[in-house]
């Protein structure tokens, strides 16, 4: 589903990735572990196209992401569901027009897994904006709005970062039930092992930056 | 949807800019019309030969009036013109064997026409009618207004250029706050898989709601000031009418180009801090 081969990424003069290579299989739960600052969150973003590598190949599904237009970047990412790391809800809307922004703005009539509000117990703040909800909340929406659409991959960044522990076994326990269920196939980032069943992917990530 | 602080400003950007260039603009308006009456006030004297009399120069005001320009044409009666200047100047009217005036014609011109290039051609053509012995104009005074009306259309034109630069240039640096302001959910929104083009009208929406927002606020506030005008005001030299005419027209010329201006500078603003992210 997703493969990288030899790819290199260098801000300014700092060599994120070096030849990084690995592959992810179809229906499974993956996650890059990696102190902060080591690239995670860069191969997140080369994978929706966010950011270009300097050379390699990104395959995605059965594009290469740098060879496509942005348009094609663009239309990429209507499969993806992306959690980010710095959650991202648009200010001047409800949560529930966070989470429906992603079907209103591009005309599709997606299943929503209504479940999922419950099983993150979000329901009673959908009509809440963002400033109105702790970090907790916006972070259990921003997971909301990742994977309630069924997306064939999401791609979470740091998705635990902010909640409790309660929390996170709840999340991770909802991952493994849509990957279970509805074969949906996870790319986790995070800077410890989130559970002993999870894919370790291999990147060799700088860690002396 | 929620408030949007900018979208305020921007909305009392536009209701200042049409009422300060509107305003403006028809005190400009309203002195340049009464410069123009003022310049088509200034007469040109046709005198006719001694010998003509009151049937053939009653024949060529007539024809004087029928010419391009010509708004009013009075003929001067030898005998009127004669008793008028013996009482001027008290002068005994037994000194004079024969009324030396001439039968003589006031003409006067609209403003356009109401200038020395004009005045030699017409003089020139009418020159050559058999009736007529002398042509005469006061040359220094039509110099005179037409330079002062020149340089004061010139002024104002310069003036309003400048206005309208500095005004799109604030439009420019607002829409840049509006833009910068949301360029964060506008990105989020380009991750979520929506287009640009999307992204575009949405942002047309943010700064053309306000836009319309305020023009529909100014009509109110027009309909206000005409009627403050009318009943408390006056400025002077400007006629309430020519204000309040020209307060119309210039309403609605500003309204349209606070409306082009917004979708100018907001075009100009997308295409220069948007990015394909």
């Amino acid at each position: 589903m997703v493969e990288f081969i030899e790819v290199v990424k260098t801000f300014g003069k700092n060599r994120v990735l070096d030849g990084v290579n690995f592959r992810i299989a179809s229906n499974t739960i993956n996650q890059i572990v990696g102190d902060q600052s080591t690239g995670k969150s860069t191969i997140l973003k080369m994978i929706y196209g966010a950011v270009k590598p300097d050379s390699g190949y990104i395959r995605v599904f059965d594009s290469n992401v740098s060879d496509l237009s942005y348009s094609g970047v663009v239309l990429l990412r209507r499969y993806i569901g992306i959690i980010f790391e710095d959650i991202r809800l648009i200010k001047d809307l409800t949560v529930k027009e966070n989470i429906s922004v992603v079907t209103k703005m591009t005309k599709r009539n997606l299943y929503i897994s209504e479940d999922i509000f419950d099983r993150l117990s979000i329901g009673y703040l959908l009509d809440k904006y963002p400033e109105e909800l702790s970090l907790s909340e916006q972070s259990l929406v921003n997971i909301a709005r990742g994977i309630v659409f069924n997306f064939p991959l999401v791609l979470a960044d740091e998705p635990l970062r902010y909640l409790s522990l309660q929390y996170k076994q709840r999340v991770i326990e909802l991952f493994k039930f849509l990957n279970k269920e509805k074969g949906i196939t996870f790319l986790i980032t995070s800077q410890s092992v989130l559970d002993e069943e999870f894919n370790i992917v291999d990147v060799n990530l700088n860690e002396k930056r | 949807m929620k408030k949007d602080n900018v979208g305020i400003a921007f909305f009392f950007v536009v209701i200042a800019f049409v009422l300060t260039m509107s305003i403006l603009m028809s005190i400009f308006l309203g002195i340049n019309r009464y410069m123009l009456e003022k310049k088509s006030n200034i007469p040109m004297y046709v005198f006719c030969l001694p010998t003509a009399d009151r049937a053939s120069v009653e024949a060529l005001a007539n024809k004087l009036e029928q010419k391009n320009g010509v708004i009013k044409v009075t003929i001067i009666d030898k005998q009127q013109a004669f008793k008028e200047m013996v009482n001027k100047f008290s002068i005994d009217k037994s000194l004079f064997d024969k009324n030396p005036f001439p039968y003589s014609i006031e003409l006067f011109f609209q403003p356009g026409y109401t200038n020395i290039k004009h005045f030699k051609e017409f003089r020139k053509n009418l020159s050559k009618n058999s009736i007529v012995s002398d042509i005469r104009y006061p040359e220094k005074i039509l110099l005179d207004t037409q330079q002062v009306f020149s340089k004061m259309l010139v002024l104002s034109e310069v003036l309003f250029f400048i206005l309208y630069a500095v005004e799109f240039v604030v439009f420019i640096s607002i829409i840049t706050v509006l833009y910068s302001h949301k360029k964060h959910d506008f990105n989020t929104l380009k991750f979520l898989g929506i287009r640009r083009l999307k992204i575009l009208s949405m942002f047309l929406k943010r700064t053309l709601l306000p836009a319309l927002s305020a023009s529909a606020a100014s009509v109110i506030l027009i309909i206000a000031i005409y009627f403050l005008y009318d009943k408390y005001a006056n400025i002077y030299y400007i006629n309430k009418e020519l204000f309040k005419s020209s307060l119309k027209m210039t309403f609605a010329l500003n309204v349209v180009v606070g409306l082009i201006f917004t979708l100018f500078a907001s075009f100009f603003v997308f295409l220069v801090n948007d990015e394909k992210v």
